[in-house]
């Protein structure tokens, strides 16, 4: 496929060398393209005046200038209303419990249902009984759970702190908590949409923010600028990460009571 | 709250400078970005990172000063020097010589810049200054992919152009002697 000719038009050939800067190119492009003495050296060019804007200097602001936008920024801040709009809407535990007991409900029935027809069918489909079910509606396929679903498909992570879980069966292990840990020594805890982390200090807390960078629908009320990042266990509470964007930290929230049991200082 | 707007006022100086060219009217923009950010951090939902959405309000307040610039009436765009790169500055010795090479590549690249479109020029400034992929660029400018491509490829080659930039590998180039940056 390297054979294929290269456009001639001008500004396509610089398209195709600005893209084989930014590494945005396909293998077999790539290759047509390092195989092109002529494009590559219209690559250079362009990877020259990209140093140049890169690499020159931008003057700083004029130290009164940048202190007098500091002040006129913190000046809106203290003249912000103390009950802003919250980020995200607020699902209360309760109902959120309720949520569940509904997706259970909706699942068991959905499962009767396809017993009913394996038992139509015959032994043949019974025999695949586990299988099976993977196609019923689970708790993870409710409705109430469409944007925890959307972060199942998240990477789980890959770092030494963090653990996939063995046998979670309904996208938690709340039995981790029966296991209060050691001061340091991580807990496996169960997140909300399958994926498990294990928190031991402050490192890992801010870990729990930088692998669950999206959003998920908060469990505790959340105030200006703050916004949930999934839920773990620390120190053998059940807590879920909430990121303040005003504060600047992390805090492990308690879910029973949405009490903050600890905060760090996270700068982005 | 005041260190994080410390944390993050440089760039945020640097794209709208970059996006502006002139000194004051980049300090403007930069001071509605902070202000902007402030007002704004309930709505900021993690969906980008925090330095994106940043970057995006940085580049919104960038573009509005341009607006406003060119409602009302200008000479022309001059390219100030900032403060101590005077014409009048005595090189007397090596570090000001250094220091004056400084500046005339800085006036160098503002008046390349200038020469650019506005779309073509925040589209270079956002991948090549503030390493932006694609997609976060095309989102902040509300623009698909393609037409980012577009103009990050015809704003490097516009600014090749003025710079006079001219590749200096001899005989047949090869891919290992070009830098790139990090994938978008």
């Amino acid at each position: 496929m390297t054979d294929l000719p290269l456009p001639t038009d001008a500004d396509a050939l610089d398209e195709m060398a600005s893209r084989w800067l930014d590494d945005d190119l396909t293998v077999d492009e790539r290759a047509r393209v390092e195989a092109d003495p002529a494009v590559l050296a219209r690559a250079d060019e362009l990877a020259q005046a990209r140093a140049t804007l890169s690499l020159t200097p931008v003057p700083p602001m004029e130290p009164g200038r940048a202190a007098a936008a500091l002040g006129a920024a913190l000046a809106a801040f203290d003249d912000l209303p103390a009950s802003a709009p919250a980020a995200g809407s607020v699902v209360p535990m309760r109902r959120r419990r309720q949520q569940r007991v509904l997706a259970w409900a909706g699942g068991l029935a959905a499962a009767a249902a396809v017993g009913v027809v394996a038992v139509g069918v015959g032994p043949r489909l019974g025999s695949e009984e586990p299988d099976d079910f993977a196609g019923a509606p689970t708790m993870t396929e409710a409705p109430s759970f469409a944007a925890d679903d959307e972060l199942s498909t998240m990477a789980l992570p890959e770092s030494a702190g963090a653990v996939e879980a063995g046998a979670v069966e309904d996208g938690e292990r709340m039995d981790a908590s029966a296991d209060v840990p050691d001061s340091e020594a991580p807990t496996e805890a169960g997140m909300d949409d399958g994926r498990v982390l294990a928190l031991a200090g402050h490192g890992d807390l801010r870990l729990a923010l930088d692998q669950s960078p999206l959003p998920q629908i908060p469990i505790c009320p959340l105030g200006p600028g703050q916004s949930s990042h999934g839920t773990a266990f620390w120190q053998g509470t059940h807590v879920e990460v909430v990121y303040d964007v005003y504060a600047s930290t992390i805090r492990a929230v308690a879910i029973d009571d949405c009490r903050t049991v600890t905060e760090v200082p996270y700068l982005p | 709250m005041e260190e994080l707007l410390t944390r993050h006022q440089a760039r945020i100086h640097a794209v709208c400078r970059r996006i502006i060219g002139v000194e004051a009217d980049a300090a403007d923009a930069t001071q509605e970005a902070m202000i902007a950010v402030v007002r704004g951090l309930h709505r900021f939902d993690g969906r980008a990172a925090f330095g994106t959405w940043v970057y995006r309000i940085a580049t919104n307040a960038a573009l509005d000063e341009l607006r406003r610039r060119r409602r009302r009436p200008h000479l022309s765009r001059e390219h100030d020097l900032g403060e101590g790169d005077g014409a009048a500055e005595h090189h007397t010795d090596e570090a000001a010589g250094h220091r004056s090479d400084q500046v005339t590549d800085r006036m160098v690249l503002d008046a390349a810049l200038d020469d650019l479109p506005d779309e073509f020029r925040v589209a270079v400034v956002l991948r090549d200054l503030a390493d932006l992929d694609y997609a976060e660029i095309g989102e902040i400018l509300g623009i698909p992919p393609g037409t980012v491509r577009s103009r990050i490829s015809r704003g490097r080659a516009a600014l090749a152009a003025h710079l006079g930039n001219r590749s200096d590998l001899d005989g047949r180039p090869t891919a290992e002697h070009i830098t790139r940056p990090a994938s978008p």
